[in-house]
């Protein structure tokens, strides 16, 4: 038999009460766990870069890939000032040579570069080996099998991939850490990088740096060259040219690895420039250059570098002058006034305290 | 109505179980990785866990570096007050704050010691030059052989290393083209 519409109207009302809960539980969840994430705002902003590319409105002939040598020794907006190049890096801390073939992956489900530039020191590492460096690359890549993949060949052997799916198993026990920073980005948040370039103006001339440790042996680990493999046929396949590049940095880079190097682009026809061959051609002056005593570039090193670097990718690739181009000059335009304002920002700080106070490690919130 | 009281004990049970679980499955810190993820601070999401880094038993059982009448020794922690005074120190970040290691170097570069990152525990002894020796007498300059001689067999050897291992200590020698050493290095591991 059936039911009267009044025990009907109250069945009804159960169930969507019932929905009403669940989508209210489900929203508080999302709200804490927007919450708990580390928001990669100020101080440690490595975090951010990932999924900063997201917000990109114009097309890149140039990607950069790889780890703090990539996002801190090029400046997209300088080359774009330069030549007209537009340019990305997609960099993150201690970036392993398998997340650089995801987010490669990543960028393809997007747009096609005509030249993929990658920075070969993460090839020093076979497999990822630290938790918060795979955080900061994976947790601001958008969803796809690509970050699936991502994922499951990155996790060390305490991650669960649940922690990825829902970061607030990861990160619950911050409740006691949050600053204002944290509620302030709930929502949504400040692009921190210059097209993925990471802005530092300040100077602490080259110094004497720790010796390099003896290694068992030099060769690269199979599985870091696997995917060094999956890059190459990957750029081949859609017709990209692949780079191979080593950043100006003498610092934690063993000449037989050079060798390495330059043993696997004979090869494959590939193209591979160690910068610190070409110090002096480049200009730099690593008492002026570089902000922490010789391991990363400043932005006078970086824009350097950024010219020289520049003048080889228009003189060997056909890249489009994107300054004749309207829309994209526009955006550019936008770039570099936030380039500017930073730069500048930085400056006033370093002549009013005689060192940043907003940026780098004294602007970490504890 | 109790219906919805229901309901909403049961979606409340599962956000906390949700919690609980997570709580139980926290990752325990691994005393190999250098820097130790904790969700405890926002920034940097290292935590400055020095403990972490000491092995209790070190002093007894960990290869010995002597220099100055000062034993260093791998994993235990760095007593600045009590060091031979000719060092300069220096300090390194690791990249994306992932934590600041310090680098003592002794006697004008013949030897350095480096602290694990955002620890005071020692990470790395590196012997540079024939001016010092292990505390076996081993120097920069010696064969294979005689790293044998005193050693006995490596437990880990490749064309450039060979490597011994005592407690949670290891001693490596680098060895150039004709197997001679080039560089010595205690590690904690």
């Amino acid at each position: 038999m059936a039911g009267s519409p009044k025990e009907g109207s109250k069945t009804a009302k159960k169930i969507i009460t019932a929905l009403v809960l669940l989508a209210l539980s489900f929203a508080i969840l999302w709200f804490v766990q927007r919450l708990f994430m580390p928001k990669y705002q100020v101080g440690v902003i490595e975090g951010s870069f990932t999924e900063e590319y997201y917000k990109e409105k114009v097309p890149h002939d140039v990607i950069i890939f790889g780890d703090c040598d990539a996002y801190e020794s090029y400046s997209p907006v300088k080359m774009y000032e330069e030549y007209g190049i537009s340019a990305y890096i997609r960099g993150s801390g201690e970036q392993y040579i398998n997340q650089s073939y995801y987010l490669l992956k990543d960028v393809l489900r997007t747009e096609t570069p005509k030249v993929v530039v990658l920075s070969v020191h993460n090839l020093q590492h076979d497999v990822p080996r630290n938790e918060a460096y795979n955080r900061m690359t994976l947790d601001g890549m958008r969803w796809s099998k690509d970050k699936v993949d991502a994922i499951n060949s990155s996790m060390t052997k305490d991650e669960t991939f649940a922690s990825y799916v829902f970061p607030i198993l990861r990160y619950h026990d911050r409740w006691s850490e949050l600053t204002k920073t944290d509620f302030k980005h709930v929502f949504s948040k400040d692009i921190t990088s210059h097209n993925g370039y990471y802005m530092r103006c300040d100077v602490k001339p080259m110094g004497k740096l720790p010796p390099a440790k003896p290694l068992l042996n030099y060769r690269f680990g199979d599985n870091a060259m696997s995917y060094l493999d999956k890059i190459r046929v990957l750029c081949e396949e859609n017709g990209i040219e692949l780079i191979l590049v080593r950043a100006p940095i003498d610092y934690g880079w063993y000449e037989k690895w050079d060798e390495n190097v330059e043993n696997y682009a004979a090869q494959y026809g590939l193209t591979y420039i160690n910068f610190c061959n070409y110090k002096e051609e480049i200009g730099l002056d690593m008492s002026v250059d570089t902000y922490d005593a010789g391991v990363h570039l400043n932005i006078y090193g970086a824009e350097k570098l950024s010219t020289y670097f520049g003048q080889y990718l228009v003189d060997n690739y056909d890249l489009t002058d994107y300054r004749e181009v309207p829309a994209v000059a526009a955006e550019y335009e936008k770039d570099i006034e936030f380039y500017n304002f930073m730069r500048d920002d930085q400056l006033r700080e370093i002549e009013q305290y005689g060192e940043l106070k907003s940026y780098g490690a004294n602007a970490i919130e504890n | 109505m109790k219906f919805t009281k229901v309901a909403a004990l049961i979606l409340s049970l599962s956000v906390a179980g949700m919690s609980v679980a997570a709580c139980s499955n926290e990752p325990e810190p691994v005393s190999s990785d250098i820097n130790i993820i904790s969700t405890q601070s926002q920034s940097s999401m290292v935590a400055t866990a020095p403990s972490a880094y000491v092995d209790p038993n070190a002093e007894s059982e960990n290869f010995v570096f002597t220099y100055s009448g000062f034993n260093f020794v791998v994993n235990t922690v760095l007593d600045e007050s009590q060091l031979p005074d000719d060092y300069d120190v220096f300090q390194q970040a690791s990249c994306a704050g992932q934590g600041l290691a310090s680098h003592y170097e002794f006697k004008g570069g013949s030897f350095w010691v480096e602290l694990y990152p955002g620890a005071d525990s020692i990470y790395t002894i590196q012997i540079l030059d024939d001016t010092v020796t292990t505390a076996e007498g081993v120097y920069i300059g010696n064969t294979l052989d005689q790293v044998k001689a005193v050693y006995g067999e490596p437990s880990i050897s490749s064309e450039a290393v060979v490597v011994y291992e005592k407690g949670s200590s290891q001693l490596w020698f680098g060895l150039d083209e004709n197997n001679v050493v080039n560089q010595i290095m205690y590690f904690g591991i």
